[in-house]
């Protein structure tokens, strides 16, 4: 299956790095430094790029991890190792079932890297820390082991810079399993090293200065409480709500095999002990309490839930242990489990084998397309994101550009048909001007051709090439200014800025999206961060542009979403001087 | 006193049920389907004609909804505790019955109030528990011909009731076999048979369309309120279990097994409808409200455990009632503004009402139900003699009244030709009705020919051709009917616009832009015409052949 991947979404960007840095050991720990400062700071992204360079990691890596996980699911379920015994096969078959039951959208998590480094591997890593604890505390005998403590001291560290939504139940688990040990005299140094391993590792990664420019910048200027309060009862307790969703085929299968071993066996019951009973219900508890950390993040999404289900697989394996007592109940609980594992496998085969059918057909496309020639690729026909794949990436207008421009040499990509479900891409051409001190007449020629035409793309490229930018002998860098040409002209003649950078800080209108209480959509943005304050709204749209409907609340800025046609529409906010363009919607 | 009061509490805890439940359904305005049993021709169903007794006599509504929610939370309890429920004593599995009947479900307001939803989901999901409870004890044999006649009913409720009660009836007469009980199971597969075959026509090809993945992540979905119940329900039982307290839920195994597999099955055949996310998963909720109100009054025997239950039954119904009767309030008021300025509306003119000030649907409401021009503007015409409906200002995912005027073109003496109505309405079906009406009256009159005319609408390639949007075909008023998918209310134009399925072989189909006037020539894919997506805009459907052109369908894009 590794054999067979290929790059798809963002992936690309690693592979654009790679052909710009080459790949080896002061590249990875260029993209490692980078990302903390500018971008995603989790240590997934550093082995998304190691996953992206030579097959032959990836081929190594990404399985072992797989069977990683599962191992380390089992030594947390059954406070021991798997033994080459038909029995554990059977548990452990039993577990990759509940877990690809369970987790959602596991082609994708599996074996679409960027989450597959960003997820699986995040996850590994802290419950591998956490299985050490479990096996330790199985023992009443448990060597010291001094040597461990530097060791979970770095894998701490790493482990918990994994993911922002994991972090603190693992640091609380790790405590908790420390706290046990000390009450039960059985403490050792390493624990309290991987306790603080885990400390450090969270704050590094929540305190990156990249987490205030990543996702767009997202999450800066929001304060998490408050991202929680905005989303209200309702929306919380959705999450609580898609979670559970998630898990429940896992928990059926447990619940209707539990019931059938004890209907046939009134006493096998008495398996699911009070101390089985008290780990599974902490077990759940870790789990809510990962999907409770959630409520404060500023993007949920299917991908953040896999943690959590992992977490509760675990507890369902051992719940499982009922219906492991009464034979029938065993064999359908096997049976069951062997059907899920090998329908997943074989889908998984089919379709990543036609997923990189496709991916090759288009490279080679791609690579045939001239300098200033349009590539026109046939979309997939399961555009749409699902169990077994991420769908069509090309979807993603930013992606066509990234491809075309930064990564093959042509001048647009294009999904034959227009799909609705595709935007466009956007007709608007971009410039970008430097301004120094003293005045450079040369052009600078840091920033390749074809600037990108999305502010946070803009962003992301002049930060790559920051260093260049400021250290150009005898002259200062004052200031940047990216401007679009829309393909109409807008009233007035005024320049209109796409992203701006002067006095050490970055300008450019965040909006979002939103309905009014008649269901109508709408852009908006932080009044606070629009670097004017504008007296009116363009809409550019079907060769044409017309006043959009701008309003004005103590904190915010919206413009009315209103439809004229299939293609993009472009808003852009103006005052007397100039315009800036707002958002893009079709 | 204190002691009175105890042992009257099962009664306080119906009394103050059956007053919520209604003033829930006083305040239910009509909504929705309820509009369809008043304009469209009844069809010869149980469910027909008890829709058209509630819809019709508000009163009986009022009083005979609320006491089949009674007893369906009666059936609930009894089915849970697996004896008969003492109304004087039995207050806390009442109680907790209610709140797992109202927590299990995703909009369990709608399924109790709402006309048309209880009539298709409380009624008969509470016909089959009773049904349940009924087959439970020993009867003579006489009663076989009331099990038939109970199955029939039961089993004709909805696709999903009657399959899957069918199901486990034929199951249960297989081992028990009784005749009451084969009697039973006889008439539920009758009934589920005939559903089955009564339009829509389900769709068995979804499953392939979707892929067996999504139909079953689907099926999961759709039980989410049901799942949210049971999880909570096993985690209590798991905390008991850590307490070293260990429950006897052996009696619930059987009944828990049961509503288990009744709430899968129920979920799996609701999402082979083509329309899925308009049927509810109340009979789904239902099962596992009596396998949880079975487990938890069983888990109540611990005195923390009850008080838990009592505070959480007491805060869950108080939570309810105040968000239910408050929504419910705003809808009245919102549903008595409009009618108000229908019917103060001049005949053959379009009424404009103001928005509803809950459009989106909750537990609660069904929101705006008027969003489809072809239910709207024939209620419009049909009901109140206006030509359509107009909401204004427009909510997001809301046709408009299209633009379109029509007139009769006849052919006849002038008093026949006054026969006719003055106007049409702005649906076409409903234009076509109004002419169809006029007519026999305008023939006796010697009317010799009659069409129904598009004003202003011409295509550019048969220039002189009026567009028809009905004519004269002997002695019946014809008219073309076109279906269209992906349309408004669609948010996904999966398909980059509209999918339109046009009956016979046209020569050629048009589509017209309304207020722009632009036309384009429609390709043919796969058997279906594509009518590509423009953003806020209506089109005219037009087929033509050789004879006519013909008007099918307005297609509005959002």
């Amino acid at each position: 299956m590794a054999s067979w991947a290929v790059p798809q979404l963002d992936d690309w960007y690693e592979v654009a790095w790679i052909d710009r840095h080459g790949f080896g050991l002061a590249s990875v720990v260029d993209l490692a430094r980078y990302n903390f400062h500018n971008y995603n700071p989790r240590i997934g992204e550093v082995l998304l790029l190691v996953l992206n360079g030579p097959r032959i990691l990836h081929c190594v890596i990404t399985p072992a991890l797989q069977l990683g996980l599962l191992v380390t699911c089992f030594v947390l379920a059954h406070g021991a190792w798997p033994r080459a015994t038909a029995r554990d096969l059977a548990r452990l078959i039993g577990l990759q079932a509940l877990i690809w039951l369970v987790i959602p959208i596991p082609g994708v998590i599996y074996f679409y890297r960027p989450y597959t480094a960003n997820y699986l591997f995040a996850t590994c890593l802290q419950l591998s820390l956490l299985a050490l604890f479990r096996l330790a505390l199985t023992r009443t005998d448990a060597p010291r082991r001094a040597w461990l403590a530097p060791i979970t001291l770095a894998w701490g560290v790493l482990a918990g810079m994994g993911n922002e939504h994991t972090g603190p139940t693992a640091i609380v688990a790790a405590i908790a399993f420390a706290a046990w040990a000390w009450r039960w005299h059985r403490a050792r140094a390493w624990m309290i090293c991987g306790v603080i391993g885990l400390a450090i590792g969270f704050a590094l990664l929540v305190l990156a200065p990249g987490q205030s420019v990543r996702y767009a910048g997202l999450t800066s200027g929001t304060h998490p409480f408050r991202t929680m309060l905005a989303r209200g009862i309702d929306g919380n307790a959705k999450f609580l709500g898609d979670y559970l969703v998630e898990v429940a085929p896992g928990v059926a299968l447990v619940l209707i095999t539990g019931l059938c071993a004890v209907a046939r066996r009134r006493e096998t019951v008495a398996v699911l002990s009070r101390a089985i009973a008290i780990r599974i219900a902490l077990a759940i508890a870790a789990a809510v309490g990962i999907v409770a950390t959630m409520f404060a993040s500023p993007i949920v999404e299917d991908r953040l839930f896999f943690a959590p289900c992992v977490v509760t697989a675990i507890a369902l394996a051992m719940g499982a242990s009922v219906a492991w007592e009464e034979p029938r109940a065993r064999k359908a609980l096997v049976a069951g489990s062997t059907a899920v594992v090998v329908i997943n496998a074989i889908g998984f085969a089919l379709t990543y084998r036609e997923v990189a059918e496709r991916t090759q057909d288009r490279i080679a496309t791609f690579e045939r397309t001239g300098t200033e020639a349009i590539a026109s690729v046939a979309p997939a026909s399961g555009w749409e994101r699902d169990h077994w794949q991420f769908g069509e990436d090309l979807r993603y207008a930013y992606l066509r550009e990234l491809l075309s421009h930064r990564v093959f040499d042509m001048r647009a990509i294009e999904l034959a048909g227009a799909p609705a479900w595709s935007q466009p891409n956007p007709l608007e051409t971009t410039h970008v001007s430097f301004d120094f001190d003293p005045p450079l007449f040369e052009p600078v020629s840091v920033l390749e051709p074809d600037p990108p035409t999305q502010w946070a793309w803009m962003v992301r490229e002049l930060r790559e090439v920051w260093t260049e930018l400021s250290s150009l002998p005898g002259h200062e860098l004052r200031a940047i200014d990216a401007t679009v040409t829309p393909m109409v002209p807008l009233p007035g003649n005024r320049r209109i800025h796409l992203v701006t950078w002067h006095g050490g800080a970055f300008e450019r209108i965040d909006a979002h999206t939103r309905s009014d209480p008649q269901g109508w959509p709408y852009a908006w943005a932080d009044r606070r961060q629009v670097p004017i304050e504008p007296m009116e709204a363009w809409i550019e749209a079907c060769g044409r542009a017309w006043p959009g409907e701008l309003a004005r609340t103590d904190r915010e800025v919206r413009v009315s979403i209103r439809y004229q046609c299939a293609g993009n529409h472009t808003i852009y906010l103006c005052d007397a001087s100039e315009c800036w363009l707002a958002w893009r919607y079709w | 006193m204190a002691v009175l009061v105890k042992a009257r509490t099962g009664i306080l805890v119906l009394a103050a049920l059956w007053l919520h439940f209604g003033a829930m359904a006083w305040l239910f305005p009509i909504a929705g389907d309820d509009w369809r049993v008043l304009v469209e021709p009844l069809s010869p169903t149980t469910h027909d004609a008890l829709l058209t007794l509630l819809v019709r006599l508000p009163l009986t509504h009022v009083v005979l909804t609320p006491l089949v929610a009674i007893a369906l939370v009666v059936g609930t309890c009894r089915l849970a505790l697996g004896r008969p429920v003492d109304a004087v004593r039995d207050a806390l599995p009442l109680a907790i019955a209610s709140a797992a009947i109202w927590l299990s479900s995703a909009r369990t307001g709608v399924d109790l109030a709402h006309r048309a939803s209880a009539v298709a989901d409380l009624y008969g999901t509470c016909g089959a528990v009773w049904l349940v409870v009924a087959l439970q004890r020993s009867a003579p044999r006489w009663f076989a011909l009331l099990a038939l006649l109970a199955g029939l009913l039961v089993g004709a409720t909805s696709r999903e009731v009657g399959t899957v009660a069918a199901i486990g009836a034929t199951l249960y007469a297989s081992r028990r076999r009784d005749a009451v009980t084969s009697a039973a199971a006889i008439g539920l597969v009758i009934g589920a048979v005939l559903v089955w075959t009564a339009p829509p026509a389900a769709r068995l090809d979804l499953l392939v369309e979707r892929g067996a993945t999504r139909y079953l992540h689907d099926v999961v979905f759709a039980l989410r309120a049901p799942i949210v119940v049971a999880c909570s329900v096993i985690l209590a039982v798991l905390v008991q279990i850590a307490r070293d307290l260990r429950p006897d839920l052996e009696t619930t195994l059987a009944i828990s097994g049961r509503s288990l597999a009744f709430a899968i099955a129920v979920a799996a055949v609701v999402e082979l409808s083509p329309r899925p996310d308009a049927i509810s998963m109340f009979p789904a909720g239902v099962a596992i409200a009596v396998a949880a109100t079975a487990v938890i009054v069983r888990l109540a025997a611990d005195r923390r455990v009850r008080q838990v239950a009592v505070a959480a039954v007491l805060l869950s119904h108080a939570l309810i009632a105040w968000r239910s009767l408050h929504e419910l309030a705003i809808a009245h008021g919102d549903a008595k503004k409009r009618l108000a300025v229908v019917r103060d509306t001049r005949p053959g003119e379009i009424a404009r009402v103001p928005p509803l000030r809950r459009f989106r649907a909750t537990p609660y409401l069904l929101g705006e139900d008027l969003h489809e021009s072809e239910l709207r503007d024939r209620v419009a015409t049909m009901m109140f003699g206006v030509r359509g409906i107009a909401i204004e200002p427009l909510e997001y995912g809301v046709e408009p009244v299209p633009a379109i005027e029509l007139r009769a073109d006849a052919d006849g003496p002038g008093d026949a030709i006054a026969k006719l109505p003055t106007w049409f309405s702005a649906d076409l079906g409903t234009a076509r009705d109004q002419l169809a009406e006029g007519f026999p009256t305008a023939r006796a009159h010697g009317l010799r020919d009659v069409r129904l005319v598009a004003r202003g609408m011409q295509l550019p390639a048969r220039t002189g051709t009026p567009v028809l949007a009905a004519w004269l075909d002997g002695d019946r008023i014809e008219r073309l009917a076109i279906d269209a998918y992906d349309a408004v209310p669609a948010t996904r134009y999966e398909f980059g616009g509209a999918r339109l399925c046009v009956p016979g072989t046209p020569d050629e189909v048009w589509a017209i832009a309304l207020g722009v006037g632009t036309t384009e020539r429609l390709a043919r894919v796969d058997g279906e015409y594509v009518l590509p997506l423009v953003h806020g805009a209506s089109f005219a459907i037009i087929a033509c052949d050789s004879v006519r052109c013909a008007l099918g369908r307005i297609v509005s894009f959002e």
